[in-house]
């Protein structure tokens, strides 16, 4: 059975691991065969950024993570506009091309989808 | 329409406000676990939508009654997921 699953990340990537256990799920949803879609919200815009070099903190660089995304057919990532802005980001910041999505038009986002799971 | 569940205190995190700047008209907002630390925040957001508070937790940190919206238990809480088309935890 095929779910339109949104995913909502909400979270910078190193502070802890909600933004692992996100993709994570993102991954093994794709691996079933679900339609995902994926929202980045709030300090989740962080988890984007182009040049994470992680691996002095022993942690796997999550921008790098992300970028596998489109192999798995995962192509709807989207990002709040506001939230970008707010945090002093453009699209060319980003590791992947994103979709904007501005903060009034989230709400009719989600009801289009099924199922809706925030990290 | 979706029913948000904020389970963090508004003092420490962002949870509330990353919420409600993508809330929409139909949805509502109950506040539980350290969320309902809320009442006590000097400048409480201007919120339309409908507000619930979980009893349980105002009564275990001592915050007696609710001053935000209408104090709810357990049965009732459920009986709001079944009314909403989705609930998202915010953490």
């Amino acid at each position: 059975m095929t779910n339109k699953i949104l995913i909502i990340q909400r979270t910078a990537p190193y502070g802890s691991s909600l933004a692992r256990e996100g993709l994570d799920y993102v991954l093994t949803s794709a691996a079933y065969d679900q339609e995902i879609s994926l929202l980045f919200l709030g300090d989740g815009v962080f988890q984007l950024l182009k040049n994470q070099q992680s691996q002095d903190i022993h942690l796997k660089p999550q921008g790098s993570a992300l970028e596998i995304l489109p192999l798995y057919d995962i192509n709807k990532i989207y990002v709040v506009t506001e939230d970008l802005q707010e945090r002093n980001l453009s699209e060319t910041d980003l590791t992947l091309s994103v979709n904007t999505l501005s903060r009034s038009d989230v709400s009719k986002f989600i009801k289009q989808q099924e199922k809706v799971v925030s990290f | 329409m979706v029913l948000h569940l904020i389970q963090r205190s508004p003092f420490s995190s962002t949870t509330l406000s990353d919420c409600l700047n993508i809330l929409g008209n139909e949805d509502s907002l109950l506040f539980m676990q350290d969320g309902v630390y809320i009442q006590n925040h000097p400048t409480l957001p201007d919120i339309i939508n409908p507000v619930y508070v979980l009893q349980d937790d105002l009564k275990a940190r001592g915050l007696l009654t609710s001053t935000l919206g209408k104090s709810i238990n357990y049965q009732e809480f459920v009986l709001l997921c079944t009314q909403h088309e989705k609930v998202i935890s915010w953490y």
